[in-house]
C-alpha cells in the first residue's frame, strides 16, 4: 500500500516538471553585414642620387657600365579582391646643354635582375591581397659621348615615371 | 511610351558609358620625375716627336741664318670636348744653345726655331725661349686638332760661333714642348 502511494507520488512530480517545462513559441534571426572596402593604391618615385656624373670618365655610365642608379618607384596597396594589371612607363628627356643633347637609356632593376627599359614600359600584375612591388631606376649613356660635345656641367636629362592601369 | 523607353535607354547608356570608358582606358594613379645630371670635361691630347734622328751638319746651307731651316719635331694639340667658353692655349718652347756632350769643349752655338702649320697654311714663325705659340679654341668649334712643326736655324752669333767651333759630332740642345690653357 506504502508503495503504490509513493508511485503515485512520484508519477504526479514527474507530469508536473513536464507541465513546467519552457515552450518555444517563435524564432527569427538577425543579420551582421561588413565591408571592406577596395583598399588604397600608392605610387612613389623618389630620387636617391642627384650627384653631377661625368659623362666621359665614369664607367659605370658609358654604354658597356653597369648604369648608375638614380632613385626608384614602389607601388603598394591594400585589400585588392582581384589581380590588376598595371603598367609603368618611362619617358626620358635626353641629357641637354645648349643645343647638344645626349641620349641615354633607363635600367630596372628588381633586385639583382638587370631589365633595359629598351621599349621604356614594364608592365606587372598586382596579387590579391596587399602587394608591394618596387624597382630600383638607373641610367646610362646609349653611346659615348662624342668628341664633338662641348664640355660643360650642365648636361640635364629626366626620368618622368607614370603608372597606369591595364598593360 | 516609345519615347519614354528612348529616354530610358538614352539615361542608361549615358550613365554606363563613362563606367565603360573607365574599365577599358588605362587611367593614370601616379606620376613622378627623377632628373640625371651630368657634365663633360674638355679632352685634351698632346704630343711632341721627334721627326727624325740626324745629326746635321751645322756648317750646311740649309742651317744658316739665311736658310729654311731643318725640320727636327712637331707637335700635335688634340681638344675633344671642346670648352663651351673661349679657352687659349699656349705652346713654349724651352732650349739652350747646341753644346757638346764632351765637358772640355765650351762652344755654344745659339739657334732659333722656326714653326709652321702642318698644312703649310702660313709661313713660319721664329720663336725661342720668350715667345710662345698661341692657339685659341672658342665656342661651337668642335673637335680641334691642331699639328704644328718645328725647324731649326742657327742665329748669326750661332752661325759665327760654329764657323770657329771645335769639329765634333756631339752637338746636342734638347727642346721641351711645354702646353698651357689660359
Amino acid at each position: 500500500m506504502k508503495k503504490r502511494l509513493i508511485t503515485i507520488i512520484l508519477i504526479v512530480l514527474v507530469s508536473f516538471t513536464l507541465a513546467a517545462e519552457v515552450t518555444t513559441v517563435g524564432s527569427g534571426s538577425l543579420n551582421v553585414y561588413g565591408s571592406v572596402g577596395s583598399g588604397t593604391i600608392a605610387f612613389t618615385v623618389e630620387q636617391t642620387n642627384t650627384t653631377r656624373i661625368d659623362l666621359v670618365n665614369n664607367t659605370a655610365i658609358q654604354p658597356t657600365g653597369d648604369g648608375i642608379v638614380l632613385g626608384n618607384w614602389e607601388f603598394s596597396a591594400s585589400n585588392q579582391g582581384s589581380t590588376v594589371p598595371y603598367t609603368v612607363t618611362y619617358a626620358t628627356t635626353p641629357l641637354t646643354s645648349g643645343t647638344t643633347t645626349i641620349a641615354f637609356e633607363v635600367i630596372e632593376l628588381n633586385g639583382t635582375t638587370v631589365v633595359p627599359q629598351t621599349s621604356n614600359s614594364t608592365a606587372f600584375t598586382a596579387p590579391i591581397g596587399s602587394p608591394l612591388v618596387t624597382r630600383d631606376i638607373a641610367v646610362r649613356l646609349i653611346e659615348t659621348v662624342p668628341a664633338l660635345a662641348p664640355a660643360a656641367n650642365n648636361y640635364n636629362g629626366s626620368i618622368t615615371i607614370t603608372l597606369t592601369t591595364g598593360t | 511610351m516609345k519615347k519614354h523607353a528612348v529616354l530610358m535607354l538614352s539615361l542608361i547608356f549615358i550613365f554606363i558609358l563613362p563606367s565603360l570608358w573607365a574599365a577599358t582606358t588605362p587611367q593614370t594613379l601616379g606620376s613622378d620625375t627623377i632628373t640625371f645630371n651630368g657634365y663633360i670635361e674638355s679632352g685634351l691630347y698632346f704630343s711632341v716627336s721627334r721627326l727624325a734622328d740626324t745629326s746635321y751638319n751645322l756648317l750646311s746651307e740649309e742651317l744658316q741664318p739665311e736658310g729654311e731651316g731643318v725640320d727636327i719635331g712637331s707637335w700635335t694639340l688634340r681638344v675633344d670636348n671642346p670648352p663651351v667658353t673661349e679657352t687659349t692655349f699656349t705652346i713654349t718652347y724651352t732650349f739652350e744653345p747646341l753644346k757638346s756632350t764632351i765637358s772640355s769643349i765650351k762652344d755654344e752655338i745659339d739657334f732659333i726655331l722656326l714653326e709652321r702649320p702642318e698644312d703649310e697654311s702660313s709661313e713660319p714663325v721664329e720663336r725661342n725661349n720668350i715667345i710662345g705659340s698661341q692657339v685659341t679654341v672658342v665656342l661651337d668649334s668642335g673637335l680641334s686638332t691642331f699639328t704644328h712643326i718645328f725647324a731649326a736655324r742657327l742665329t748669326t752669333d750661332g752661325a759665327a760661333t760654329a764657323m770657329r767651333a771645335a769639329a765634333t759630332d756631339t752637338y746636342q740642345s734638347d727642346i721641351t714642348v711645354s702646353l698651357a690653357a689660359e
